[in-house]
């Protein structure tokens, strides 16, 4: 069975791209546009990664992580930040318990390669 | 006592004048009790017969203790008014209900190089503001006015005339002086320079504007750049996934404007990091992470990575260093980016021939040279090569897709560790880019 991916940005466009480059890895992908529809989701499915943008509507990005780095059943999913703003993007990605972060805009190559070690 | 009385009697008799003494006695009388010196005042006039022949001496006598007493006091209390008043650094005028100057200080005697007698008499406005009538405009609100009309001091600033008729801005209080029925009878005029506490003013007020713009530039070109690159995101990733077929296959034509897209749209990618970068490092914002390291391994990181670009335009990319060159103290990725940019540029503008990147170790600092054999930069556009967006004559100049920001950055980054940063350059043998670190 195909490995569920959760991407939460809150711009469809750059939404769109990063689920369509994921799907056709062969990754089965899940999308929203908020914090909130965020954490819901990723409690409803159970993805095996999770790639959050930082300001989102509702609930930040880091702030859903860090909720879900405390929930018995998604803790030992990996988390990844994106976020173009990059001078507090390290110390979020650290304090909310997250595994990686990439500043927008970022290479295709260094999200597959990050995905791929992730997945497995 | 008596003695002199009598001389005092025979000789108005003799001279036939009226006199009037004043003398100090000490007295004794059933009302002062006690022995004490008073002051008293003798007229003493001659009386005549029918014939005018003096036949004796009229005298009248007062006690003026009291008298001479109060007298004494007013001299001393204007004296101490004039030693204060010519004491003070500010310039004090007494000033008549009818504007006329009464006397001035020793400030205003130099301020206005004019003795108190040459003012004394004058109208104020003769004197201040060299006029012959009253000042009434708004520019020149004329305090003593004010005061005539409320009673109360009044505070104005406003231009005045020095000796040499420079204009001074002044703060002038005018006080009234009254009588004991409240009656305004003279006016105490204050003035003070305040020209330069003015400028200081106006220069920190001045200042701080600035400040706020710099913030607010800061603040918007972040936030300018952070927007800008959000919809780059999405750009570059629709483009990389239909150029590498995800979205079904592409033929050549497709994919040399689908290249072309994407490589300008990574120029516009560094062109935003670079202003973020720029602002952040010349606003002070960005901390130096400074380690000791090995300059000569960062140096040949860069060149590996350069040297492929070198490589494509057939140019040589040559590492020279000194044996035995100290570990220094430096910011590995920003000495990195120091480096990339200027082997950068040398490749960018150089068309044959090599780049060569020497390190050199001096007393005290390390030395880097990047040397390259292009064209050469003119000698009036070398004072231009470390101010922002300055690309050297972009009119005649190809395109290279430059951001006229990397020298700027590797400037502030050079300073950031101490270090100096320089050029120098001929017209066709190329260019040689310097910069320093010092040796903790």
């Amino acid at each position: 069975m195909a490995k569920k991916i959760l991407v939460v940005d809150d711009e469809p466009d750059l939404l769109k791209v990063l689920l369509f480059r994921l799907g056709k890895m062969g990754y089965e992908v899940f999308g929203a546009a908020d914090g909130q529809q965020a954490l819901d989701l990723a409690r409803k499915i159970i993805p095996d990664l999770m790639i959050f943008d930082v300001y989102l509507p509702v609930i930040n990005g880091d702030e859903v992580a860090k909720i879900l780095k405390n929930d018995e059943k998604l803790k030992h999913v990996p988390v990844f930040l994106i976020s173009a703003t990059t001078h507090t993007l390290m110390e979020r990605t650290k304090d909310s318990g997250s595994d990686a972060y990439f500043v927008k805009p970022f290479e295709p190559e260094e999200l597959i390669g990050a995905v791929k070690k992730a997945l497995g | 006592m008596a003695e002199k009385y009598r001389a005092d009697d025979q000789r108005i008799m003799k001279s036939g004048k009226t006199e009037d003494i004043e003398e100090e006695y000490t007295v004794i009388n059933d009302f002062l009790g006690s022995p004490q010196k008073r002051v008293i005042n003798t007229v003493k006039v001659p009386v005549r017969d029918k014939e005018g022949k003096i036949v004796g001496v009229f005298g009248l006598f007062w006690d003026i203790t009291e008298r001479r007493q109060e007298q004494d006091r007013m001299y001393k209390s204007q004296q101490m008014f004039e030693t204060i008043v010519n004491g003070i650094m500010d310039e004090v005028l007494l000033i008549s209900t009818d504007f006329k100057i009464l006397w001035a200080n020793r400030a205003s005697v130099q301020y206005l190089g004019l003795t108190v007698e040459e003012m004394q008499g004058k109208y104020c406005y003769n004197i201040t503001h060299r006029q012959e009538k009253r000042c009434k405009s708004a520019e020149h609100e004329c305090p003593i006015t004010d005061v005539l009309k409320t009673g109360n001091f009044k505070t104005v600033i406003h231009k005045h005339l020095n000796k040499n008729g420079e204009e001074g801005l002044a703060e002038i209080t005018v006080f009234p002086i009254k009588d004991k029925n409240g009656e305004i009878i003279q006016f105490l005029h204050l003035q003070r320079d305040v020209t330069e506490r003015k400028r200081v003013e106006d220069e920190s007020r001045r200042i701080e504007d600035l400040k706020a713009v710099t913030e607010m530039k800061l603040h918007f070109t972040s936030m300018v750049s952070h927007e800008l690159r959000s919809p780059l995101g999405a750009i570059k990733e629709g483009i990389n996934l239909v150029l590498e077929g995800l979205a079904g296959d592409i033929n050549n034509e497709q994919k040399d404007l689908l290249d072309t897209a994407k490589r300008n749209t990574d120029r516009l990618g560094r062109l935003i990091n670079n202003v973020l970068d720029f602002q952040r490092i010349a606003s002070g914002r960005v901390k130096f992470d400074i380690h000791q390291h090995d300059i000569k391994e960062v140096t040949l990181e860069v060149s590996n990575t350069m040297g492929i670009l070198a490589k494509e335009k057939g140019l040589d990319l040559v590492v020279e260093v000194d044996n035995n060159i100290s570990k220094i103290g430096f910011d590995r990725d920003r000495i990195t980016q120091v480096l990339t940019n200027l082997v950068s540029n040398a490749i960018k503008n150089t068309e044959k021939g090599k780049i060569v990147i020497s390190i050199k170790q001096k007393t005290g600092t390390v030395h880097v040279m990047v040397q390259d054999t292009g064209l050469g930069i003119k000698v009036e556009d070398m004072p231009k090569l470390f101010l922002a967006f300055e690309q050297i004559d972009p009119g005649k100049k190809k395109d290279k897709g430059g951001t006229g920001l990397g020298l700027i950055i590797s400037k502030e980054i050079i300073l950031g560790h101490n270090g100096k940063i320089w050029a120098e350059s001929e017209i066709g043998k190329g260019s040689i880019f310097h910069f320093t670190l010092p040796i903790k």
